[in-house]
């Protein structure tokens, strides 16, 4: 899009009551913005690439100014090693009341400012005192013994789909299955309160949707989980579920509230779902795009911990998430970023730099591409993120040899994506065999 | 090589341990680093190299 469109087109969006306090530079010069600052592209021309926006901004060097729906500036990071900077440098806050803090939608900001904020959107030290205690819950070897449980969980859903026939909906009938399951498992949420995660998480990542249809969501869950907790409470399990640990090591020793206890739960059960649902869906199109990728797969059971690197390198599925606020004055990438400055640090940009993965758009399951930040990067990088790559690596390696001929009932240009989703990936799609 | 673990910056993110599980550990207690080898043999290099790099929080240096 040319800077005359974007400029024509943010005329006409009306945004009554939030441009004057949020823009006062865009108010106070308007040509000037429309000139420097192109509208932030959120819609892609391919679903499995990035906006061409992307592309085109990292042909500067260093950090770039775009304009959000509400008609403020913030930079954006298009780069490898400037995303990366912005992320581990805790001058920058994530704390979304700060001025400044850059909201890519409307409903973001609403549900962002006016819910109760997980620990993504704190900084040390509140932070820290969330992340230490989740941790010791979420080490390697500890999601490693989970391997069997998911293979499991990953069989069982093939072998349904199996016994049903082709064509099945991959995205209802597997893709969410896997991750609701295994989050369930681990966390120690009976089968009725899935649904309920599942509805809280749909709600709060479409970002073109009603606040308050995820504040409503979020609500039903935060007071089941509060149940939850209560009876735990009365009577603590023995397991090595979150919620048994939390109830035992941190609420019964007085170092969690039960609302810091639900306030992790949450986070755990609504990041982690559609996230992971996401991946496996772009991950299988990505397959299924590249049949020469995917033979090789299929031939090399060993090659999947590699390829599930360069699946979550290519899909890249949090697209709008690393919102970050400058605390001081900090240089990046040779730009000046202003105290109280927003900045948005572009995951799948990063992921797509061709100073760091040369041919960036070629899917390349033996690429080198562990060090990507799909995960985002710095001190809230994915907490589940072995856990996720262990799912991912069950399902493709299994999705490998037991269905080698799959193929989609309709074309890749047929099927609908989440465009305004926080985690990109189709609605729904069918698969045969 | 020689190495150190900063553990008040450790998140506990476990991708050292991921990428070198004879160097590296977590602390059962809070999912900390743990450093298993201060001076890794050469044969060792590349996945220190690649720990170095993955680690989110920067809590690994080389000690020289």
């Amino acid at each position: 899009m040319n800077h005359v469109e974007s400029h024509l087109m943010s005329d006409t969006k009306q945004f009554p009551g939030t441009s004057a306090e949020a823009a006062p530079m865009a108010s106070g010069c308007p040509f000037h913005a429309a000139a420097t600052a192109p509208d932030f592209a959120i819609l892609r021309e391919h679903p499995l690439h990035p906006p061409e926006q992307l592309k085109d901004l990292r042909q500067r060097p260093g950090p770039t100014k775009v304009r959000l729906w509400d008609g403020s500036e913030t930079w954006i990071a298009t780069h490898y090693e400037d995303v990366r900077e912005v992320l581990a440098d805790p001058r920058f806050s994530t704390v979304t009341t700060r001025p400044g803090y850059p909201f890519v939608s409307q409903q973001r900001r609403d549900v962002l400012v006016n819910g109760r904020p997980n620990f993504t959107f704190m900084d040390p030290p509140d932070h820290t005192k969330f992340r230490r205690t989740m941790a010791r819950m979420f080490t390697v070897e500890r999601f490693s013994r989970m391997r069997p449980f998911v293979q499991t969980v990953v069989d069982d859903l093939f072998d349904a789909m199996e016994r049903k026939g082709a064509p099945a909906n991959f995205v209802d009938d597997f893709a969410l299955q896997v991750p609701v399951r295994v989050l369930a498992q681990l966390v120690g949420i009976p089968k009725e309160g899935q649904e309920l995660f599942l509805q809280a998480g749909k709600d709060r990542f479409d970002l073109s949707g009603d606040a308050t249809l995820s504040h409503g969501s979020g609500e039903v869950l935060w007071n089941y989980l509060d149940s939850l907790l209560a009876e735990n409470e009365r009577t603590p399990g023995d397991g090595d579920e979150v919620i048994t640990r939390l109830v035992v090591d941190q609420i019964a020793t007085g170092k969690f509230s039960r609302d810091d206890a639900i306030l992790v739960i949450n986070q755990l059960l609504v990041a982690g779902f559609d996230t992971t649902a996401s991946t496996i869906t772009m991950g299988t199109l990505a397959l299924l795009e590249n049949p020469d990728q995917f033979a090789k797969l299929k031939s090399d059971q060993a090659a999947v911990e590699n390829a599930v690197h360069e699946i979550l390198r290519y899909a890249s599925v949090l697209q709008f998430h690393s919102s970050r606020v400058a605390r001081e004055d900090v240089e990046v990438g040779g730009k000046l970023i202003k105290a109280g400055e927003g900045m948005l640090a572009l995951l799948h940009a990063a992921n797509r730099d061709p100073a760091e993965f040369p041919e960036p758009d070629k899917f390349d399951i033996e690429r080198h591409a562990a060090h990507h930040v799909a995960f985002s990067y710095g001190i809230h990088q994915c907490l589940g993120q072995s856990l996720a790559r262990l799912e991912l690596q069950v399902v493709f390696s299994t999705l490998a040899k037991r269905f080698p001929n799959l193929r989609l009932v309709k074309p890749l240009n047929e099927i609908e994506f989440a465009a305004h989703s926080l985690a990109y990936g189709p609605h729904e799609f069918q698969i045969e065999w | 090589m020689r190495i150190k673990v900063d553990v008040e910056k450790c998140i506990g993110a476990g991708q050292c341990v991921n990428a070198a599980p004879a160097v590296f550990a977590q602390n059962e207690d809070d999912g900390m680093v743990v450093l298993l080898n201060q001076a890794p043999p050469e044969s060792m290099a590349a996945g220190v190299r690649s720990a170095i790099r993955l680690c989110p929080a920067r809590a690994i240096v080389f000690d020289d």
